[in-house]
């Protein structure tokens, strides 16, 4: 059994949620119960693996929980730089399509990999447009104090960096059930430590930052 | 063709790590060219108050050579008048045997008005600016008030003000404008000028003792927005506080040792 560093992570970052986002209400304070219900469910589903049972059902259950969230908090955060509500539309149509077929096609049973595949390609091309509005627009922000970068900064690090393994999701699999080999465990070990590092720093920015910009 | 457990791992591992790669490259010039954008912000910043400060400097120099002038016609046109009016009462009060008292008053008046204008030319003369010096201006600038008007001006000050000359005019145009505020809006009694340098900086205060203002209504007089655009020109800062139940101080800050304007 492989040691669950990234739940150490999202503790992590959940602590610091809980002790810098204590007094924001709204769009920011949302991330403590995600961060909650995140951590939550990744200890289900260690406990799920440690006892042998199967914990796809779980994570697919989250999955459109966390898309959800996390198309909500981009449409959030990007809505004032540019016009995001197309492609956000778009992916969650596709997100939406792709993971009934898969629910229906496979039952809970499977993780629904391909939804997830596609809901990490809309979350790439809006952090990559965020980007290139950032870089557009006239205004100088200074990117070590703006929380907002940093949130999208570390989901676009961990979408982008995931993509490989989402794509030869299955392979992997089955790769680390024959032949023990955890490239996918290791990918995502590193990832995580990127996007909830990301997500932590970004809290900080935010507590610093006495009136909310976004 | 059946693709080996060892070349997926590595396909996969390459993939990752090119994508790694890349998204690292993507936040290292999105951090570059920021960068550059708030360098380039910066010169900008710099360069709007370059200009601003130019813009008043020269405001100023205009207004100065309006003064010039104004001195110049004061003193050769209306001083020359005034000269050979004093010439013929003299003529007159010598020709009559008894002069008549209002003429001997008319005679004193006339003297005391050409004094008043020769100092008023004096206090307007660009020429005589360039050699300008603070305290001695200040001090004619206050007997000539005294009079005037029956209110008292009490100045502390060092003796010597480390300040450049162009410098000094504006600080004596600003106190002149501080000084004629407050004689014409809150008919003080009194007026003390304290100026003290501390810490490299030179703070001049001038308290009245006159009816006070209403700082919102006022905030944005001609007069204020001058002495606030001449404050900044030397590059530091003015606040007035005033009780609407009478007194007003005015606390001006210099940097003192600054480079040329």
């Amino acid at each position: 059994m492989l040691f669950p560093f990234s739940i150490l992570f999202e503790i992590a970052c959940l602590f610091l949620a809980w002790r810098y986002l204590d007094n924001k209400k709204g769009n920011w304070g949302y991330f403590r119960w995600f961060m909650l219900l995140t951590v939550i469910v990744e200890i289900i589903g260690f406990i799920l693996l440690t006892l042998k049972h199967p914990n796809h059902w779980l994570y697919n259950i989250y999955l459109p929980l966390e898309m959800g969230f996390k198309f909500y908090i981009l449409y959030k955060l990007c809505y004032r730089l540019f016009r995001v509500e197309l492609l956000l539309a778009a992916s969650l149509v596709l997100f939406a399509g792709f993971y009934f077929y898969e629910s229906f096609s496979s039952g809970f049973s499977k993780y629904s990999f391909m939804s997830n595949s596609i809901g990490s390609i809309g979350i790439i091309i809006i952090c990559c447009s965020y980007f290139y509005h950032f870089l557009k627009k006239e205004d100088y922000v200074n990117i070590y104090t703006h929380a907002p970068f940093w949130i999208i900064t570390g989901l676009f690090f961990f979408y982008f960096g995931t993509t490989a393994c989402n794509i030869f999701f299955n392979y992997l699999a089955s790769i680390y059930v024959k032949q023990h080999i955890p490239i996918r465990y290791i990918v995502f070990t590193m990832l995580n430590f990127i996007l909830y590092g990301c997500w932590s720093y970004s809290f900080i920015c935010k507590y610093r930052q006495p009136i909310s910009s976004s | 063709m059946q693709v080996s457990t060892t070349n997926i791992v590595f396909i996969v591992s390459i993939i990752t790590c090119i994508l790694f790669i890349a998204a690292l490259s993507l936040l290292t010039y999105v951090r570059l060219y920021n960068e550059r954008k708030r360098k380039h912000f910066e010169e900008k910043r710099i360069m709007t108050s370059e200009f601003d400060k130019q813009l008043m400097q020269s405001q100023l120099e205009t207004q100065e050579e309006t003064k010039s002038i104004l001195s110049k016609e004061l003193h050769d046109n209306i001083g020359q008048l005034l000269n050979s009016t004093k010439l013929l009462i003299g003529v007159t009060q010598r020709s009559l045997p008894h002069a008549p008292e209002t003429l001997i008053t008319a005679d004193e008046t006339l003297a005391k008005a050409i004094q008043e204008l020769r100092s008023l030319s004096k206090s307007l003369d660009k020429d005589w600016l360039a050699q300008f010096n603070f305290i001695e201006n200040l001090e004619a600038e206050i007997s000539r008030i005294h009079s005037a008007r029956s209110l008292h001006i009490y100045f502390s000050r060092p003796d010597i003000l480390p300040l450049k000359a162009n410098e000094q005019i504006i600080l004596f145009r600003i106190v002149q404008e501080t000084i004629q505020n407050a004689i014409k809006h809150a008919d003080p009694k009194n007026i003390y000028i304290n100026i003290k340098e501390v810490a490299a900086q030179l703070s001049i205060s001038i308290t009245d003792d006159g009816s006070g203002f209403e700082k919102d209504k006022n905030q944005n007089g001609m007069g204020i927005l001058n002495i606030r655009h001449r404050t900044h020109l030397l590059g530091g800062t003015v606040q007035w506080k005033s009780h609407i139940t009478g007194g007003t101080v005015v606390t001006i800050q210099l940097p003192v040792n600054q480079p040329d304007l």
